[in-house]
């Protein structure tokens, strides 16, 4: 199989990268043993490469990292308070409001859901199959979910206190 | 022969790990440690950020390593976590201080925390590696962030096109072309530097 400069090319980075198999790789090979140019070509993208392994190795062999353990089994001793949960942590902090507080936003969530509910195209039901849980929070007296309606494109906070609605969300997405 | 002792191999130590033996995850860090430092400093350019993120994957790793599941190898999982948490860093900082850490790198020889060169450089060989290495930092630090995971991955870490895709979660294609790109660029920038 006689292969042309041209295609030649466009299978260099493959060839490099070890990437090329069969006919191909036997074409390639014997291609840049004799033609000048291509096997210029691949000793330029050659260089580059082989200068960017040696400094970012040496980069690393010379980084001393002998703490490295220290610092990791430090941060799995101490609890998931590291742990970037912003979001739930302000949920959380609402439930943790004194009740008074924590009624206003209920209401406010529930006037949401009333809102939401009464949309045209959306009498159906209140979850679609193209609404997106963006997260949600399953506390003791009650829960709170956060999903994004794709019809209507809005985030809905959707509040559930105690007992008040026998639709249980587990579903919520928590990454 | 009874001194030589065996590595355990990967599996072993994910199983150890599971059943609570925090020794074998510590194994698994001194194992991968610096490979994984090399990433992640190639893709941030700057020691500490690079320390941060080696230690948020691991950490990461040790909390969710139940969701390993051995389908994949275990570095290539680790690195899987370490570009992602670089991605985090990187949007956090607003990827902004670039030029003011480009100081901050270079080699102090005084903490003695870079070995001198080896010996078989003269200072001015010396003199020019840092030179480069530096042209090979801005260089790299110029390119997206897609195209500098894939060159990251494939020039430093030597990884395929299929585990690279696996990591980035994108199709081999994509990782081609973001390695096409990316070279282009860096042949444009470093060439001249390397005739
Ligand atoms: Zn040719």
């Amino acid at each position: 199989m006689t292969i042309r400069c041209e295609d030649v090319r466009k299978l260099l980075e493959r060839f490099y990268d070890r990437e090329l198999k069969g006919k191909q790789l036997t074409a390639v090979t014997a291609h840049v043993q004799e033609c000048v140019n291509c096997s210029k070509e691949l000793e330029r993208i050659e260089r580059v490469g082989r200068a960017l392994k040696a400094h970012y190795e040496q980069v690393a062999v010379s980084e001393s990292l002998s703490g490295m353990w220290n610092r990791v089994s430090e941060a799995i001793e101490t609890p998931a308070a590291a742990e970037p949960l912003s979001f739930r942590e302000k949920l959380l902090g609402i439930l943790r409001l004194p009740k008074p507080a924590w009624a206003a936003v209920a209401a406010v969530a529930v006037a949401v859901i009333l809102v939401f509910a009464y949309l045209p195209g959306n009498q159906d039901s209140t979850f679609a199959a193209n609404d997106c849980i963006i997260d949600s929070v399953v506390a003791e007296n009650c829960s709170i979910m956060v999903y994004e309606t794709g019809n209507a494109g809005m985030k809905v906070i959707w509040v559930m206190d105690e007992g008040t609605s026998g639709t249980n969300n587990n579903g919520g997405v928590t990454s | 022969m009874e001194q030589e002792e065996r590595m355990p191999s990967d599996e072993e130590l994910v199983e150890r790990i599971r059943q609570g033996e925090q020794a074998a995850f510590q194994t698994v860090v001194e194992k991968y440690q610096q490979r994984m430092y090399a990433v992640a400093y190639g893709l941030l350019g700057n020691r500490e950020d690079a320390l941060d993120t080696v230690q948020e994957a691991f950490v990461k790793a040790y909390r969710s390593l139940a969701k390993f599941k051995g389908e994949s190898s275990l570095y290539t999982w680790l690195y899987r976590i370490t570009v992602n948490a670089a991605i985090d860093l990187e949007r956090k900082a607003g990827r902004r201080e670039e030029v003011e850490f480009r100081e901050e790198i270079e080699p102090d020889e005084e903490k003695g925390e870079y070995p001198a060169a080896p010996p078989s450089e003269n200072p001015v060989e010396q003199l020019m590696r840092k030179e480069l290495g530096g042209l090979i930092e801005d260089a790299i630090q110029k390119l997206p962030s897609e195209q500098r995971t894939a060159i990251v991955l494939r020039e430093i870490e030597g990884l395929s096109y299929k585990e690279i895709a696996g990591i980035m979660k994108c199709s081999e294609g994509t990782v081609m072309s973001r390695l096409h790109y990316g070279r282009k660029k860096l042949q444009e920038l470093l060439g001249p530097h390397l005739e």
